[in-house]
């Protein structure tokens, strides 16, 4: 778990400041040229806070797909394979659909970092 | 990797993103990128640039079945169905940064969010059905 919230805050930094300097200066002539398509530079300033959950999906998103698919060297999708049997166990228990999920998320984030 | 049932689950995955993509942001979101017509193409535009949409539909097919015969070598519907949603949710995150820099409505980045979501979810369950690897753990 300690590696996966490591790998995380590694992976969105890294999407932050490569968005910046790629997205944000490299190609920010390119995107003048087609001002029209985009957010006055106020617009996107308000609604900033959703580039920021959108860079920490895009990041949490890489991570869990590598810790439950390639962590350890191993194609084996261990993370995967334990939370569907989690998943299983625990509908054959009866689990309510809230807790139900919510368990299933938390057994998925283990076993991809006990993939580790 | 088992090529024949490699090319049998991409093109299976083609066929079905193709035609969910016809349905869902053709016809069912044609209303709400009406609310925003400035930022598409225009109709005859957008004809003359339809080799694109064909063209990166095959690759998001092409690379998502590799993805899963690669690392889900065992197949099987749901595990592949969830490694679908993992794979939907980097779209997630994309769409809403685009909600941030472009002026699309919330009705369209919700659209496209649960779009993928079904899109790659399906996509995954119909490859993992497909592919099975004779040597599953074979490296």
């Amino acid at each position: 778990m300690k590696r996966f919230i490591v790998a995380f805050l590694a992976a969105f930094i890294f999407m932050i400041f490569w968005g910046w300097f790629y997205n944000g200066t490299l190609l920010k002539d390119a995107f003048a040229e087609a001002q029209s398509l985009f957010r006055p530079h106020e617009e996107i300033m308000a609604l900033f806070h959703w580039i920021i959950i959108g860079q920490a999906g895009l990041a949490l998103s890489f991570v869990m797909i590598y810790a439950s698919g390639f962590a350890g060297g191993s194609r084996q999708v261990f993370g995967l394979e334990s939370c569907w049997k989690f998943w299983g166990s625990a509908r054959a228990a009866g689990f309510t659909r809230r807790s139900h999920s919510r368990q299933s998320f938390s057994c998925w984030l283990l076993s991809a970092a006990s993939s580790k | 990797m088992d090529w024949k049932k490699f090319f049998i689950a991409f093109v299976a995955t083609f066929g079905f993103i193709f035609v969910f993509g016809f349905i869902w942001y053709g016809k069912l979101m044609r209303g709400a990128y009406m609310e925003v017509p400035a930022l598409w193409r225009p109709e005859a535009d957008f004809g003359s640039h339809f080799s694109w949409l064909v063209f990166g539909h095959i690759v998001m097919s092409f690379f998502f079945t590799l993805l899963i015969a690669k690392f889900v070598p065992a197949g099987g519907p749901q595990k592949c169905a969830l490694l679908g949603l993992f794979v939907a949710l980097v779209y997630v995150g994309a769409h809403l940064i685009t909600f941030a820099v472009q002026p699309i409505t919330s009705t369209i980045l919700w659209g496209w969010n649960v779009g993928a979501l079904v899109q790659f979810a399906v996509a995954g369950a119909i490859i993992g059905a497909i592919y099975k690897s004779s040597t599953p753990a074979a490296r």
